[in-house]
């Protein structure tokens, strides 16, 4: 279980968190909602390590991770995915995944569903936008993760686009690993069942919720 | 091959451990203006051990490497929180400070080769290695050229490990290598650590060839021409740095009527070539590239 509890955060002076409480179990889906600027990237950088907060803990499975380095956050199997796709432009895509050959053919599957088997070869600019957020996802997901949080993974997407994206992440999401996904889109979310948050002035709306 | 050529060839493999030293920094995102500090470190211990304590150049070159290595893994440390412009400046601080506490260092002894040791402003004389060991120039050049090919070989071996594939992604997005459980911390100290080394060892080298070293020696602008050789080859392959070293020293240094000019050339060859190859002449995309068409040869 991974345990949010009163995460404050000020951004120059201005309170983005304010108290923030959650619990995610192992295999929940979670679409956390709420309008531009009302901190929803600012949790999700705090809950996988790329920014500590001012006030508040983070626990995984009973120990306080909160000032660990987003690295061993990774390392711990809590996961993320970038609202605007990051990608080396001068590497192949197979380069970017990070990983060795056994674990692409194991992961065959997923590969062919993303259709990224035409595109292992190509450089980022080659390849189209929505396969490219799939790629993100792949590379979060290849070592397993136990939770994933995905940082508004339709953005630019068109809406055919969108349902085919919804039926990857449900086709090759294990059950077991939890979802957080930072979304403007509801149908995105209805898609894979999630259960949908909304962060408003700084706090979750259901308070104490354990999703 | 005549006396000047042979001296040109060295000068160029010497450089180049200076110039694969800046390669090894700019992996790990980071531009350093001090690798000549590494390079007088080790030419300085070098100079000692085999002078003063009569060492074989096996051992003294191994210290050079380990001591340099030794004061690059501090700055690393003590510049963990500094990036770009801010590790810049700390680099070429570190160096102009070891050069300055050069002139301050003296410490010499009276032998039957002269006056040895480090003599502040008067630098350190009588390396009289090559002498004594009946060294030719071509010789040196031959055990310069294989140190480097060596050192070379290994690199391009070591392009295709996991180490160096994520030291990149380290240099290049350390948000992304942290986001796949990369610790950015241990590539960049590492790398930091063995460019200091590479660079030392090749200063081990210098002071037995040139058979004196002095402060001055290790000014900026031995660093700065290590770093553009490293900019202008292109940061796809350990060759990038050597091809810096070609164009500046092989071509234009050596060819005698634009040797005065060179300085001058240099400056402009190096804008142009940018403008042309802004990664440098062997890109690490020119690398993908070539990659990717022998993978689609072998499975045609």
């Amino acid at each position: 279980m991974l345990e949010l509890k009163g995460l404050k955060k000020l951004f120059k002076g201005i309170s983005v968190l304010n108290g923030v409480d959650i619990s995610i179990q192992q295999g929940t889906k979670i679409g956390l909602s709420g309008g531009n600027g009302t901190g929803k990237s600012t949790l999700l950088n705090i809950a996988t390590g790329f920014l500590t907060p001012e006030e508040g803990a983070i626990i995984l499975n009973g120990d306080n991770i909160t000032h660990f380095e987003a690295w061993k956050f990774a390392r711990l199997g809590v996961k993320r995915t970038f609202q605007k796709v990051r990608f080396n432009e001068a590497l192949i895509l197979k380069e970017q995944l990070h990983t060795s050959d056994a674990i692409i053919k194991r992961n065959l599957d997923m590969l062919k569903d993303a259709g990224l088997i035409d595109y292992l070869y190509a450089f980022p600019n080659e390849v189209p936008l929505p396969i490219l957020r799939k790629v993100e996802v792949i590379r979060a997901l290849l070592e397993r993760p136990r939770y994933l949080f995905l940082d508004e993974p339709s953005a630019g997407m068109a809406a055919t686009d969108l349902h085919d994206f919804g039926e990857f992440l449900k086709e090759h999401l294990d059950a077991d690993i939890s979802l957080v996904v930072v979304e403007h889109r509801l149908e995105l979310m209805k898609k894979i069942d999630a259960n949908i948050i909304e962060l408003r002035d700084g706090k979750l709306d259901n308070g104490n919720i354990i999703a | 091959m005549s006396l000047y050529f042979v001296t040109i060839l060295t000068n160029m493999t010497l450089i180049s451990f200076i110039a694969i030293s800046a390669y090894l920094i700019l992996i790990v995102g980071e531009v350093s203006f001090g690798q000549q500090a590494f390079f007088g470190i080790g030419a300085y211990i070098t100079a000692t051990l085999t002078t003063l304590l009569g060492l074989d150049i096996v051992i003294a070159l191994f210290f050079s490497f380990m001591v340099s290595a030794s004061f690059a893994l501090v700055l690393s440390v003590l510049t963990i929180r500094l990036s770009g412009f801010y590790f810049a400046v700390a680099s070429l601080s570190f160096a102009e400070l070891f050069r300055l506490s050069l002139y301050k260092i003296e410490y010499t002894v009276e032998t039957n080769s002269g006056t040895v040791g480090p003599n502040g402003p008067e630098g350190f004389q009588n390396i009289r290695w090559i002498f004594e060991n009946n060294v030719s120039p071509d010789n040196f050049l031959v055990i310069a050229v294989s140190s480097l090919l060596a050192l070379i070989i290994l690199l391009i071996f070591m392009e295709n490990s996991k180490l160096f594939k994520n030291a990149r992604l380290v240099g290049k997005d350390q948000i992304v290598a942290q986001s796949i459980g990369i610790r950015p911390f241990f590539y960049r100290v590492g790398f930091i650590t063995l460019a200091g080394g590479v660079a030392g060892f090749g200063g081990g080298l210098f002071a037995l060839f040139n058979t004196y070293i002095e402060p001055s020696m290790f000014g900026i602008m031995l660093g700065v021409h290590g770093l553009a050789y490293s900019i202008i080859g292109g940061l796809g392959y350990p060759l990038g740095p050597l091809i810096g070293v070609f164009i500046d020293i092989g071509l234009l240094e050596s060819v005698r009527f634009l040797s005065e000019y060179r300085m001058i050339l240099f400056g402009g060859l190096v804008a142009a070539i940018l403008i042309i190859f802004p990664e440098g002449i062997i890109s690490p995309r020119l690398i993908s590239r070539i990659k990717r068409k022998l993978v689609k040869k072998t499975n045609a």
